[in-house]
């Protein structure tokens, strides 16, 4: 792996790992949604502090670039991850609209047992 | 009708609201009415509290799924046998509501559409042959001809609102009316007259309505197929 890209990946993973740390002292991310990134900046240092990693199992699984196993790693796990989300964001939008279509209901009742 | 809810799904809609409960009060005879105001924040919640007419809120904006879901869970509730969607913009024709109703109550039918084009020939335009692209997408579905499913007066009997309620994946739309429909579910048509909107505009502009058109199609055409 070329030395510039392991210091690139170097310096965004640790700055990347940084931000999302703040992020969660603020409490502006939920803790368990932080594991994802954590782990993630964590195994980019990783392969930049040990690139015999990467040239490895790049060779194990026969590819011929280190490079291009890295890249391949960061897209899988990021659909992977776009996936879980856009499903996470289907669970939340059906609950919430059971939710307020529910409460509605409810406070029609409540009035009508008032009326009567 | 006694058996029958008419559900107005109302988003702003101050302007119209009044003139359509006034004349579904005078012609749709001894239905229920149910406003589901969905989340509106113009004057349309005050008009409905001076007018008396039975009223569920969201107190935000879900869209017209939902709004409709909301009217049919309250069918349920209520043991109410059939439920009718109707526009709050002043679109629909109040009179053909007894229409609509009777079709249903002969029991060979689980949705009745109100039909722009069941007798009439349909003009050429953007918006119809959007809807001539939805029908061609149905009929390869499903083998049925639907000839306006774009049509947002329908009447629903219990075994479809039974779905609605039960899952999210059911809309008022052409896509679950064509899954529906290749389920068993049997749909048949009632020619209506439909008024140009009386006040505010459309929701949907030409870019919204092909990405309507596209989204529809797709669902019919791809999602049926693993959809439940």
């Amino acid at each position: 792996m070329p030395l510039i890209l392991r210091i690139l990946l170097l310096i965004s993973s640790l700055l990347s790992f940084i931000f999302v740390v703040r992020r969660l002292r603020k409490s502006e991310v939920q803790l368990y949604d932080t594991t994802f990134w954590i782990t993630l900046s964590a195994l980019f240092v990783l392969l930049s502090l040990f690139p015999q990693i990467a040239i490895k199992v790049a060779e194990l699984i026969g590819i011929q670039s280190p490079v291009n196993m890295v890249f391949l790693i960061i897209i899988f796990f990021l659909l992977g991850h776009c996936f879980l989300q856009s499903l996470r964001f289907s669970h939340l939008e059906n609950r919430f609209n059971k939710l307020v279509g529910d409460e509605a209901l409810k406070a029609e009742d409540e009035k009508q047992e008032e009326d009567s | 009708m006694k058996d029958l809810l008419i559900i107005i799904p109302a988003f702003n809609e101050e302007k119209n609201i009044g003139s359509v409960i006034s004349e579904l009060k005078e012609r749709a005879g001894d239905a229920s009415l149910l406003v589901v105001d969905d989340g509106s924040s113009d004057g349309t919640g005050e008009i409905l509290k001076t007018m008396g007419v039975k009223t569920v809120r969201h107190r935000v904006n879900l869209g017209l799924a939902e709004a409709v879901r909301t009217g049919m869970k309250y069918a349920l509730r209520h043991d109410l046998k059939y439920a009718m969607q109707f526009d709050a913009d002043g679109q629909h024709d109040a009179a053909a509501v007894e229409r609509l109703y009777k079709q249903a109550v002969k029991g060979e039918y689980n949705i009745v559409i109100g039909s722009r084009y069941a007798e009439k020939k349909a003009p050429l335009s953007l918006r119809t042959i959007g809807g001539t692209m939805i029908s061609l997408c149905i009929c390869m579905v499903s083998g049925e001809k639907i000839k306006d499913p774009t049509s947002g007066m329908r009447l629903y009997d219990r075994r479809v609102m039974e779905c609605f309620a039960a899952s999210s994946h059911y809309s008022p739309e052409p896509d679950t009316l064509s899954y529906l429909i290749s389920r068993g579910i049997k749909v048949t048509e009632v020619q209506v007259s439909m008024n140009e909107r009386m006040s505010g505009r459309s929701y949907l502009d030409i870019t919204e309505s092909l990405r309507y058109m596209f989204r529809m199609c797709s669902s019919i055409l791809l999602l049926q197929w693993i959809r439940r």
